[in-house]
């Protein structure tokens, strides 16, 4: 981390002055990549604070400075993330004929499965414009390549071995239907989070309330985990795991699933630690284990 | 306490462990000067010290050794898919130049890394044994590694003919392995790596045969 000492400004510059007057220096920084501290212990400081708002800070004092590194709106990232999959999907879908040099028409549970992936998908790119309230603008570009490379990536292998003309669907009718009730169950699920979510943090702010039910029932998840939206994801994965038997898509739910578990445990030490009042029974993800 | 007492255990007992593949390898090549029953001849002192390493994994995810389980879990795991499940099941390949020279390259390098380990919990390191495992490693890595990838690549014809390990469709579950592919990319797997671990160990190097030094005009004074 970069020490850079300011010795002058007054109590009224703010740190998006300070970066300004940094950027003026070194002219590819930008502020979404700026960031600094008051210690190498404390958070981001915010680019409104001023520094007249820290009263250890005076003339001379250190403030720590580091470049994350080149930076990329976190809409555009969803949307290579979420659009990506959808193209990938539809490439096996569409062209059977010129990759598996398949002859006869798919059949319905390749249909339906086409339409559970790709639908997924599209409520997610739809969640992004109209639903989802970011608390950061940007993420290290590094993310995007990683990121897009797990989701295209398990795209197309999920979707290789779903349209393939030797694919073999479950062998009880049963698993079909419980596998695309699970599926939906998810959807919904996951859909209404997102809007309590959303109703919880009114436009513009970066207001943090222990997230309750409302009136969607779906939503008396919370009473059991903080983070239900990402239960109901993976409830949503099982189902088509379930529905389409293929491998993959068993092994990315199980991935995807250990990964917002990670994040779950993350979010959940946070909401323990920002509300004394955090309800005591609530786990993270995974309700009464973990 | 009792750790160090079975760390010290652990350690001596593969260090003599591969003390024996060696001496195994080394007598059958000085005898029949060519490498067809190397491993033939050695291959149950190897198996059992190269697979007991997995529990060097379980010493480091309960934190009685300071290393990453998951550095740890890479260098035993590449070890013992070359080992299971390339040179093992493929007799044809068993034979080679290329055997001998990898098996011989891991044994220098895991007598010098145990009896290390071993010392250094009794804190009686001869300069000597750090130089050695911060110095052999300059041609151990790539003599071991260029014995690795040929081994991978001398079964790639007999994988690909016997379709072993992999699956075809149709299946239940709806997926297929072709082993043949898997082997190439896991080859590929070795390029990235290789520099970054060389790089990591000639950067120890600088750091412990410094302070190796120091150390021993400290205490000679």
């Amino acid at each position: 981390e970069e020490v850079s000492t300011q010795s002058t400004g007054t109590k009224e510059t703010s740190i998006m002055d300070i970066k300004q007057l940094h950027i003026k220096q070194k002219s590819y920084l930008y502020p979404t990549r700026m960031m600094y501290k008051l210690s190498l212990k404390d958070k981001a400081l915010s680019e409104d604070a001023k520094i007249g708002d820290f009263e250890t800070f005076c003339d001379g004092s250190v403030l720590y400075f580091k470049d994350l590194g080149p930076q990329i709106g976190w809409s555009t990232v969803f949307f290579a993330e979420y659009i990506g999959p959808i193209f990938t999907y539809l490439i096996f879908y569409l062209a059977r004929g010129p990759i598996y040099g398949a002859k006869g028409a798919t059949t319905d549970v390749q249909n339906v499965a086409c339409a559970m992936y790709v639908g997924h998908y599209v409520k997610r790119v739809l969640e992004t414009m109209f639903i989802h309230r970011f608390s950061k603008a940007t993420m290290p570009i590094g993310n995007l390549f990683k990121n897009c490379t797990y989701y295209w990536g398990f795209s197309a292998f999920i979707s290789y071995f779903v349209n393939h003309p030797l694919y073999t669907p479950p062998a009880c009718n049963l698993c079909l239907y419980i596998g695309l009730g699970t599926y939906l169950f998810g959807e919904l699920g996951n859909f209404s989070c997102h809007l309590a979510f959303m109703k919880m943090r009114p436009p513009g702010t970066r207001t943090r309330v222990i997230p309750m039910p409302n009136s969607n029932p779906f939503t008396l998840l919370f009473h059991l985990v903080s983070c239900p939206n990402y239960t109901y994801e993976a409830i949503s994965w099982l189902g088509f795991s379930i529905f389409t038997s293929v491998f993959y898509a068993a092994l990315f739910t199980v991935v995807g699933g250990g990964q917002m578990l990670q994040w779950a445990l993350g979010k959940h030490k946070n909401y323990k630690k920002e509300f004394e009042k955090y309800p005591k029974g609530r786990k993270a993800m995974i309700p009464f284990i973990l | 306490m009792l750790s160090k007492i079975y760390l010290l255990l652990y350690n001596c007992c593969l260090a003599c462990g591969w003390n024996i593949v060696l001496y195994q390898a080394v007598e059958e090549l000085c005898n029949s000067r060519n490498p067809t029953y190397v491993y033939e001849k050695c291959k149950v002192a190897l198996k059992i010290s190269q697979t007991l390493a997995l529990l060097e994994i379980v010493h480091a995810a309960v934190g009685l050794v300071r290393s990453s389980p998951v550095t740890t879990f890479i260098q035993v795991q590449s070890r013992l898919v070359v080992l299971w499940l390339v040179l093992d099941p493929v007799s044809e390949a068993q034979g080679n130049s290329n055997v001998p020279m990898m098996i011989i390259a891991w044994c220098v390098a895991e007598i010098v890394r145990y009896w290390y380990y071993a010392l250094s919990l009794v804190d009686k390191v001869p300069y000597v044994l750090t130089w050695c495992r911060y110095t052999f490693f300059t041609f151990l890595y790539p003599i071991g590694v260029s014995g690795e990838l040929l081994t991978i690549y001398s079964v790639l014809p007999v994988v690909t003919a016997t379709g072993m390990f992999s699956l075809e469709l149709p299946n239940k579950w709806n997926v297929s392995f072709h082993y043949p592919i898997f082997l190439m990319l896991y080859m590929a797997g070795y390029v990235p790596y290789l520099p970054k671990l060389y790089m990591h160990m000639i950067k120890q190097r600088g750091k412990m045969l410094g302070k190796a030094a120091a150390d021993g005009e400290k205490k000679s004074n």
